[in-house]
């Protein structure tokens, strides 16, 4: 008999609204000094964000709606009847208790409550070790190569036919990951190929959404607006609506199994953008756009599904989060013990392969935490947290290095979509590692 | 002395440097500053002065072969290529050093010995300007490096000789270094009893009878014999004439001269054509591929055309190939000299990338003996390349992909290093601890088809 994961009981509506999970902390504990609170309230007090590096005062209609929606499935939060406000559940009271002890246990408890309510969690991490066991569950969802080397003009709308050009360029960066990580994405040439230029013509027939004005004609008096869309922006949708389709459809790919009984889109392409910072948030996988060499998205998990057997001093179980055939979900946690000496390594080859490719002496700390984080397999939390104490180490205990970190977005570069790195709460963007002298 | 006045000498010598390098029985780093050769500057471990023809023995002959006609080899080809086979976009495998190499080879005694005695050649060096797309600024280039690299003076100086009716005698302590002094010397001349102007105006009707515009005669014949002409002629001239006249003035003109001068073949060693070609425009290089073929192959009237004069070696390297193989084919030029497919191997000088260990002792060892010091016994002898191990030179040319330039820079990097540290000896782990840290990948474009193998994961989060 066939195994399956549960039916998700909601849809992922909402998720990803917010990716900064200290708002629902921030929520509870709201709630929880008020007693009663109403949306509006709540609204204005959660404090401020930070989302990439640019400064949000307040979180948006939409972002309270789905907020409250959440924690009212979690079962954490009620309406108070006949009223417009809202009071913590004993449960929701319990879960604020056990984050003021044990912030882990909290995060635990959030993984637990969205892959009761949505399955897409542990799903999504156990297809990505399906899909490429031997990496160890990395994928790459490919993007059309570097602006550097294709960036077109804009087309008119009515032209929206598949040419050469779009087919070149898709070949280019599916090629180059065939070269770079051809397991990474196990996708036969030719049905990639035709899912981009299916998904293509179907962007190409919704109702247009730029607008652009031509320039004054000299005839008529009024400015003509013409519709355009940009041919990079539709490629890029269209690869990576292709790659979904391919990689996280109800059948694992390249084999026959079926994920859930009922044939159904577990993971349309806006359901991805979203899920993928939540669960990045959650520690449960690791992901950029950014990494240099690759054209295109690069995941991986930094958790497991495994028989609770086996040796599990490195990691941390989330318990009641089971896969079919009744393997547990482990988050991959290392010691900073065990850790140290291991780190620091790593961060200051990959600072020196960098800096010598750019000849600068401060880099992009973010490309430095990507491709350790990839090596080490470390979540983005426990890459800062790491990054923090090493810096701590340097300082009060010398270990034979010196970091220094500034927060700047340097001109041209992509710094500013990118997540700093957070210490002590404040963002960083550069970095330097250099050995002391003897 | 008053502070303030003071001058010094350029140069320090030996005993105001201080020598870190005795160490290892050094004057001074053996090894090049410069990425690449400069001809004519003081230093000679850039200026092309240091040099090991048997590391390219092969590449030598074929040369020969391709250009200097002799009794066993008379079937000499117009355009030729040097090919750089060893990266694709060609830096740093030796090409201009090689190129310096058999043009003072060649000018020297003016392929007396090269030839067999049959043959009057001289070799001109070109390297394009960073402006030059037309075919006319490309002949304007190789007019001014022969008025530069004395080829015009020379061959005036030989009219004077045969026109002025100049005795034997009077010629016999003349070198190709006083030349300029003494045969193209005015003063010098009258001196000798010679009337320097009768001889001038002879010349002048003798180039303007056999075809030479009146203005241009005049002016060889009165300037061309020094170094005077670059200031009183090529200088003076506006871009517009040169754009008229440029090619007729090389193909025609200075053939003909050239001829009458006695000379059977001249040799235009042209280097890095890419700088040409790779800013053109689509139309400028179907123009160049054109103008090559109307110049070299076979325009209507044109003197280097009949006579098969002028020779040719274009240094290219596969990019190029790729870049101008559509016109050189829609031009016709791909049936007179052929840049690509099987037959151009027959047409092209290939420069690979160095492997074999003995030619690398070769090539570090004859940089290492110029900066020993002079008193040194037995210098030629000295097959020298301590402190560096052979291991070290094989790790060193390995992690250069084979390529003496950024082989070169690697040895003095480490040649640095090794003073500094004070070690006696360079050994090949020392050079790899080293490669890591010297990059040298600033000046390599990084093209779309670049690519690295992302290194596998550190841990195993499932066994």
């Amino acid at each position: 008999m066939e195994n399956y994961w549960k039916k998700p009981k909601s849809r992922s509506l909402g998720v990803g609204m917010f990716t900064d999970l200290r708002v629902f902390y921030e929520a509870l504990n709201l709630t929880n000094e008020a007693v009663n609170i109403s949306k509006q309230t709540l609204q204005e007090e959660l404090s401020q964000r930070v989302i990439g590096n640019i400064f949000i005062s307040k979180v948006s209609d939409t972002a309270i709606d789905s907020l409250l929606r959440e924690m009212k499935m979690f079962s954490w939060i009620k309406p108070i009847t006949n009223t417009n406000v809202f009071t913590l559940t004993n449960e929701g009271k319990e879960v604020l208790t056990s984050y003021k002890k044990n912030k882990r246990h909290f995060l635990h408890t959030l993984i637990k409550k969205m892959h009761e309510l949505y399955t897409i969690p542990g799903w999504f991490i156990n297809r990505l070790w399906e899909i490429n066991p031997e990496g160890q569950g990395q994928i790459i969802i490919p993007s059309p190569p570097s602006i550097k080397d294709w960036n077109p003009t804009s087309k008119k709308w009515e032209s929206k036919e598949w040419d050469e050009v779009l087919e070149d360029q898709c070949l280019k960066s599916y090629n180059k990951i065939q070269k770079i990580d051809k397991k990474a994405f196990p996708i036969n040439k030719e049905a990639f190929l035709k899912k981009v230029k299916e998904r293509w013509e179907h962007l190409g027939g919704v109702t247009q959404k730029t607008v652009a004005n031509m320039p004054k004609s000299k005839k008529s008096q009024q400015k003509d607006k013409i519709r355009t869309y940009s041919q990079r922006d539709r490629l890029t949708t269209a690869m990576k609506e292709a790659s979904i389709h391919l990689l996280f459809s109800n059948e694992v790919p390249n084999k026959q199994t079926k994920d859930f009984e009922i044939n159904q889109t577990i993971l349309p392409p806006r359901i991805y953008s979203a899920w993928c910072p939540r669960l990045l948030a959650l520690e449960l996988i690791f992901y950029t756009d950014f990494h240099p060499q690759i054209p295109g998205r690069l995941i991986f998990p930094t958790s497991v599904f495994r028989k609770e057997s086996c040796d599990i001093s490195h990691f941390e179980l989330i318990t009641d989060v089971k896969s079919p055939n009744t393997e547990q979900l482990f988050l991959y946690q290392p010691k900073w013990e065990a850790m140290e000496k291991k780190f620091i390594e790593f961060l200051y080859t990959e600072y020196r392969k960098l800096y010598l490719k750019v000849n600068t002496l401060y880099v992009p700390v973010q490309d430095i935490r990507d491709e350790v984080c990839r090596l080490l397999r470390l979540s983005a939390e426990r890459f800062d947290t790491f990054l923090a104490t090493t810096f701590k180490k340097t300082i009060t205990n010398p270990i034979g290095y010196n970091i220094s970190l500034e927060t700047d977005i340097r001109e041209g570069s992509n710094q500013k979509y990118r997540r700093p790195i957070l210490m002590n709460n404040i963002p960083y963007t550069l970095i330097t590692v250099t050995k002391t002298q003897q | 002395m008053n502070d303030l006045f003071r001058t010094v000498n350029p140069q320090p010598t030996s005993e105001q440097l201080v020598n870190k390098y005795q160490i290892f029985g050094f004057t001074r780093n053996p090894f090049p500053s410069e990425a690449s050769v400069i001809i004519g500057g003081s230093d000679d471990r850039n200026n092309g002065t240091i040099y090991e023809p048997e590391i390219r023995t092969a590449e030598s002959l074929k040369f020969e072969k391709l250009l200097i006609p002799s009794p066993s080899n008379i079937d000499t080809k117009s355009v030729v290529f040097l090919m750089d086979n060893a990266t694709r976009q060609g830096r740093g495998i030796g090409k201009t050093a090689f190129l310096n190499y058999h043009k003072k080879r060649i000018n020297y005694d003016l392929g007396a010995s090269l030839s067999k005695g049959t043959q009057v050649l001289f070799a001109v060096y070109v390297n394009p300007d960073l402006k030059t797309r037309s075919f006319w600024g490309i002949s304007k280039l190789i007019i001014d490096a022969l008025i530069q690299q004395n080829i015009i003076s020379l061959a005036m100086c030989r009219l004077r000789v045969i026109q002025g009716n100049i005795l034997p005698e009077h010629i016999a302590d003349v070198t190709l270094d006083n030349i300029q002094d003494t045969i193209g010397n005015d003063n010098w001349l009258k001196g000798k009893g010679l009337d320097a102007y009768s001889i001038n105006q002879k010349i002048r009707v003798f180039l303007t009878k056999n075809g030479l515009s009146s203005d241009l005669a005049d002016k060889l014949a009165r300037f061309g014999a020094n170094d005077e002409l670059y200031t009183y002629f090529f200088s003076v001239q506006k871009d517009n004439f040169w754009r008229e006249n440029a090619n007729n003035i090389l193909f025609n003109s200075f053939v003909k001269l050239f001829q009458l001068a006695g000379f059977t073949k001249g040799i235009i060693l042209f280097d890095e054509l890419e700088k040409i070609v790779r800013p053109q425009s689509a139309n400028e290089r179907r123009m160049f591929c054109e103008g090559l073929r109307y110049y070299f192959a076979d325009g209507m009237n044109v003197q280097n055309v009949s006579s098969k004069f002028f020779e040719t070696i274009l240094t290219i390297h596969p990019y190029l190939q790729e870049i101008l193989g559509g016109y050189w084919q829609s031009t016709g030029l791909e049936r007179f000299y052929p840049l690509s497919g099987e037959i151009a191997s027959e047409y092209t000088l290939f420069f690979e990338s160095f492997k074999d260990i003995h030619l690398i002792i070769k090539l570090c060892a004859v940089y290492m003996r110029a900066s020993l010091p002079d008193d040194t016994q037995n210098k030629a002898d000295i097959d020298v390349i301590k402190p560096f191990t052979q291991d070290a030179l094989e790790k060193a040319i390995e992690r250069s992909s084979g390529v003496p330039g950024k082989f070169l820079a690697f040895l003095r990097y480490a040649f640095e290093k090794a003073s500094d540290k004070e070690l006696l000896t360079i050994t090949g782990e020392d050079i790899e601890n080293w490669h890591i840290e010297f990059s040298y990948r600033k000046d390599e474009e990084k093209t779309d088809d670049s690519y690295e193998e992302l290194n596998m994961p550190q841990v195993k989060l499932k066994d």
